[in-house]
């Protein structure tokens, strides 16, 4: 309890960072060509991910019965969601 | 004495236990005590039984004062107990059977205070009258030989003369010893006013021991007096005024301390250093005013005497001017400038004193006992200081000043101190500055746009959390990223091409689990997406037969 708290988001940000997410994987993968609007896509697989996420972490923080989200609720939720969304 | 315990109720039911307690022929058995004991004793008893009728609670504790009473006055009891046979009228018991006609129920115990030292000088008068010996106490004035029928009446007019004698013996030592110098002189025409003498000498400790509590007050408050006079003559020519005044107002507050040193520091500026600014001179004056307590303190322990409630004052007097005393000079900090001369200002005045005052090996110990106490002090004010800077400062300046505060301080102590502050101080006001328009770390270029994400992330969560979770979620998104082009690319350089398509990305949601055969990619962009991206993602037919999103 001691550490700040970040209270939840109450709105969304309805904007996509598109240029983030070209520059993301550019930087990644030089030698590929992204077709335009995939960045969208990509942005709706990561909204989808993010969703998953955040409903794991809820879970697991209830699981603990502490009303506020941790790190080792994130890493639990993690564990399962990163090999969830595996290609 | 057990009555006495049980019940601390009403003047009423005392004197039902008294008159239970004591015999019926209680003059006769007095008058056989008195022929055992001594006179005095006798005389007083049952005096006492009878004068003070709201103090019947030392009833039970007069048989235990009488043996400590003086026996001197034996030799005379032949005379006393024939001039007692006249007060048989007045026994205690028919005395207290009046007062319990007369007192009301719930009439409350008269305060110890007037009981406790009545004994002595009823014994004076009584003495005085049934002999009539011209006794001269002035105060007294006592009437001679009163019709024992008077007596009652008589009673009362003498506990009020009785009561201003003691108000003057309590007023100073100095009635007393006239009385106790004037007696001998009109002693020497008869013994009995000897022995009164001496009972005067003896009585006082009888007093004390009524009240047990009180017992050693008024002893010590005398010996002080006396002791703290002489030291007080002493203390005179050392130090010409502060001290005294200091001396005076052991315990009043800080502020009114300054006020009333500034006349000595006037006094000061005038006659040592004319260029110097106030705040130099108020230091002086605060230096004088540390001198002042301890020098109280010093004398209070140097005193063979226990004079307690002196030391105890002068002592609380010198712990609450070191904090006051810190403070003092955390605000002469700002006043660098004026050091040296307020140090030379110090050094002058203890020359000057020790010249005035025909410079003694003494005085010049105990100015260096101040010095050393001083140091002491400052040491303290160190501490005091760094704690009250630490409220203020940030905390990385704070181990710094606390270092250099720690530093061996030169002899004169107080100019160190001062002089390290204010540089500190401006230091603190600058620090900040010096901060804000730093050179910046290289930024994680990811960052502004994870930390976007991690928005997205708490508000899907729905539930408050830590700080420190969402740079956990950032390397999970790193993760996510790292994974999600590394798929694109296998996909991509599966499928020949350099270019990602959509159809990759439909084939990695699928296999994420994402897109089944009842929710398609569309539906999740309907869900998810905000409705301009719809329009951007979703292919829809337009006029000419075109589709805008060509798939």
């Amino acid at each position: 309890m001691a550490a700040a708290v970040v209270a939840a988001a109450r709105v969304l940000k309805r904007k996509a960072p598109r240029g983030f997410l070209r520059n993301l994987i550019k930087r990644r993968k030089p030698q590929l060509h992204l077709k335009s609007g995939i960045d969208l896509w990509v942005h709706l697989n990561c909204l989808l991910f993010l969703h998953r996420l955040a409903e794991e972490t809820r879970m697991q923080a209830f699981q603990n019965k502490s009303r506020i989200i941790k790190d080792k609720h994130i890493i639990a939720a993690a564990k399962v969601i990163l090999k969830k969304s595996r290609g | 004495m057990a009555f006495l315990s049980e019940n601390e109720g009403t003047t009423r039911t005392l004197l039902h236990h008294v008159l239970e307690t004591q015999p019926l022929s209680s003059p006769v058995s007095s008058n056989t005590r008195q022929s055992k004991r001594s006179l005095s004793t006798s005389m007083g008893h049952p005096r006492r039984n009878l004068r003070d009728p709201p103090s019947r609670t030392l009833l039970s504790k007069q048989t235990k004062t009488v043996p400590a009473q003086p026996k001197d006055t034996g030799a005379d009891g032949q005379l006393f107990v024939e001039h007692y046979d006249f007060l048989e009228e007045g026994t205690p018991r028919i005395l207290l059977k009046k007062i319990l006609q007369t007192a009301s129920e719930a009439s409350v115990l008269v305060p110890s205070l007037m009981n406790s030292q009545e004994p002595e000088p009823v014994e004076l008068q009584e003495e005085s009258k049934w002999n009539s010996l011209e006794l001269q106490l002035p105060e007294l004035e006592p009437s001679v030989t009163v019709a024992p029928g008077l007596l009652m009446h008589n009673r009362k007019k003498r506990c009020l003369r009785v009561s201003e004698f003691e108000q003057e013996v309590d007023q100073g030592l100095a009635v007393a010893s006239d009385l106790t110098e004037r007696q001998p002189a009109s002693a020497n025409k008869s013994s009995v006013t000897r022995s009164f003498n001496l009972t005067l000498a003896t009585v006082r400790p009888p007093e004390s021991i009524e009240r047990p509590g009180l017992a050693r007050r008024p002893p010590n408050r005398k010996a002080i007096d006396v002791e703290a006079f002489e030291q007080r003559l002493k203390d005179i020519p050392l130090t010409p005024l502060p001290d005294r005044c200091t001396y005076h107002r052991a315990t009043p507050v800080d502020g009114d301390r300054s006020f009333q040193a500034s006349p000595d520091s006037i006094g000061l500026r005038r006659s040592l250093a004319k260029g110097q600014e106030l705040k130099a001179v108020t230091q002086q004056a605060n230096q004088r005013m540390e001198k002042g307590p301890r020098k109280q303190t010093k004398s209070g322990t140097k005193s063979p005497s226990q004079n307690t409630p002196l030391s105890t004052s002068s002592l609380s007097a010198g712990t609450r001017s070191r904090p006051w005393t810190g403070t003092s000079s955390q605000n002469s900090c700002f006043s660098a400038r004026s050091l040296p001369a307020r140090s030379s200002i110090s050094r002058e005045a203890r020359a000057k004193s020790g010249v005035a005052h025909q410079v003694e090996e003494e005085e010049e110990r105990l100015m260096d006992e101040e010095a050393r106490e001083s140091e002491e002090d400052t040491e303290i004010l160190q501490s005091t200081v760094v704690s009250e800077l630490s409220m203020k400062t940030p905390e990385f300046l704070r181990a710094k000043r606390y270092h250099s505060l720690l530093q061996p301080t030169s002899p004169v102590p107080p100019n160190t101190n001062t002089t390290l502050l204010p540089s500190k101080l401006t230091q603190a006001k600058r620090a900040p500055k010096r901060r804000a328009p730093g050179p910046r770390q290289p930024r994680d270029p990811d960052k502004v746009g994870l930390n976007n994400y991690c928005k997205v992330f708490s508000f899907y969560a729905k539930t408050p959390m830590e700080k420190s979770a969402s740079e956990t979620l950032m390397k999970c998104l790193n993760q996510y990223f790292r994974t999600l082009c590394d798929d694109l690319e296998t996909f991509a350089h599966h499928a020949g091409r350099k270019t990602v398509l959509l159809a990759d990305l439909e084939l990695l949601m699928r296999r994420q689990g994402l897109v089944t055969d009842d929710i398609s990619l569309y539906v999740l962009v309907e869900r998810y997406l905000p409705l301009e991206y719809r329009r951007l993602l979703i292919p829809c037919a337009a006029s000419g037969n075109a589709v805008f999103p060509a798939g």
